[in-house]
């Protein structure tokens, strides 16, 4: 299936560049994980619900440099295909390419350009505030991947732990176990950065996890800003037993890669992207951690607990 | 809803015709998967007025929830009875959220 098809009536007529309709005249910068995003064109509806969505995270509309710029435009309803949601599972088709990467969704049109700086711009045809923070979040989703990758830095899908105030990462997709794990966390008091991506960086060879605005239903601290340095990498296996077992550097690196959404399949920014995660999981002890659904994490504490010793 | 409803839970719904703050809803979210938060308070844009809602450890509040994708109130099951103090605190939230607004509004005027 060709780009967009899924998703647009006329995938053919994806807008060359970022220029349209705005919403409004409203704006908005967010920051988290080191970088900042400024958003324009919204409407006064459109910002209400996003200032509330990501309130900890806004700063004052200043312009700093490397700021990424987003700018939000009108598209027509007809432009988009309607279809039964029901029983649907969320993505989005991603278009590579070596000047950016174009994005169709639910509702949505994005192209996100590399020409001085990083660019993005957003058509879509939600007015509703809910679809359109679902618009919203998911092509920040994408932005802040290869913003972050710029600066040596990944979204993972994970869980990630913190103890000892050093973070536990917990890389897996949809149904690994990370909601389950972050449950078992939580009623073991360890506190839950995020049950569902986390950005991982690298900083003077050292790599630190840090919580982003895409957390779950866990990641109570409404916004922690602190990066922890990170402790280990422990993919994630359901069984009956509580168990951690060894993972080598090759397999650690390939549960890391698949785990790394959008630039993992980016012929163009692939490499980059591995090298830096390659970097991660050479410097890191990875494991397996075997959990039951009705385990304490018994593995996992007594891990912890010999680092501490 | 974790820890209070893991997922994967089974739940009752019963729809109504007016939910108050504290209410646990079961709706459907913009991408058609099932969710089930805590009722806040309402919201009035311009296509009408909607629930706001959050999830007891989310971090955040949800967009607000138009009528139309409320399945209704969530009872028995893993479920219990809403105290007094969890009405209280989604009361609570909701004024913080609504001052949060206003204080938005006052300083674009300014």
């Amino acid at each position: 299936m060709s780009f967009g098809c899924e998703f647009l009536n006329c995938p053919e007529l994806f807008p060359a560049r970022r220029a349209g309709e705005p919403w409004g005249n409203e704006l908005l910068t967010i920051d988290f994980a080191g970088a900042r995003y400024q958003c324009s064109g919204l409407g006064h509806d459109q910002l209400e619900v996003i200032s509330d969505r990501f309130e900890s995270y806004r700063v004052k509309d200043v312009t700093p440099p490397g700021q990424v710029e987003i700018r939000f435009h009108h598209a027509g309803e007809n432009d988009f295909r309607r279809f039964p949601l029901r029983g649907w599972d969320y993505h989005l088709d991603l278009d590579y390419q070596p000047y950016g990467v174009r994005v169709a969704g639910l509702e949505l049109m994005g192209l996100l350009e590399w020409r001085s700086d990083l660019a993005g711009a957003v058509w879509t045809s939600a007015l509703d505030s809910d679809r359109f923070c679902e618009v919203f979040e998911n092509f920040l989703r994408v932005v802040a991947q290869y913003r972050l990758l710029a600066s040596r830095a990944l979204l993972v899908h994970s869980a990630a732990l913190v103890i000892d105030d050093e973070a536990y990462l917990f890389p897996g997709r949809s149904g690994a176990g990370k909601s389950t794990l972050s449950r078992l966390a939580v009623a073991n008091h360890w506190q839950v950065l995020s049950d569902e991506l986390n950005a991982v960086s690298l900083r003077g060879g050292t790599a630190y996890v840090q919580q982003v605005p895409f957390a779950g239903d866990f990641g109570r601290t409404s916004r922690s800003n602190q990066s922890f340095p990170l402790a280990g990498i422990l993919a994630l296996k359901q069984a009956a037993t509580d168990t951690v077992d060894p993972l080598s550097v090759p397999h650690a690196l390939g549960v890391l890669l698949s785990c790394t959404p959008f630039v993992n399949l980016d012929p163009f920014r692939r490499e980059r992207a591995q090298s830096v995660l390659e970097q991660i999981a050479s410097q890191h002890v990875a494991y397996v951690l075997t959990f039951s659904l009705a385990g304490e994490l018994a593995a996992l504490d007594r891990l912890t607990a010999k680092k501490r010793v | 809803m974790a820890p209070v409803l893991p997922d994967g839970s089974t739940v009752e719904v019963t729809p109504r015709k007016i939910y108050v703050p504290g209410d646990v809803i079961a709706f459907t979210a913009p991408n058609g998967s099932l969710r089930v938060h805590r009722v806040l308070g309402y919201h009035r844009d311009r296509s009408g007025w909607k629930l706001v809602t959050k999830g007891d450890n989310a971090a955040w509040i949800d967009p607000p929830v138009g009528l139309n994708r409320v399945l209704g109130c969530v009872h028995g099951g893993a479920y219990h009875r809403v105290s007094l103090r969890q009405r209280c605190s989604a009361v609570a939230m909701y004024l913080r959220k609504s001052a949060r607004s206003l204080w938005r509004r006052l300083a674009r005027r300014s």
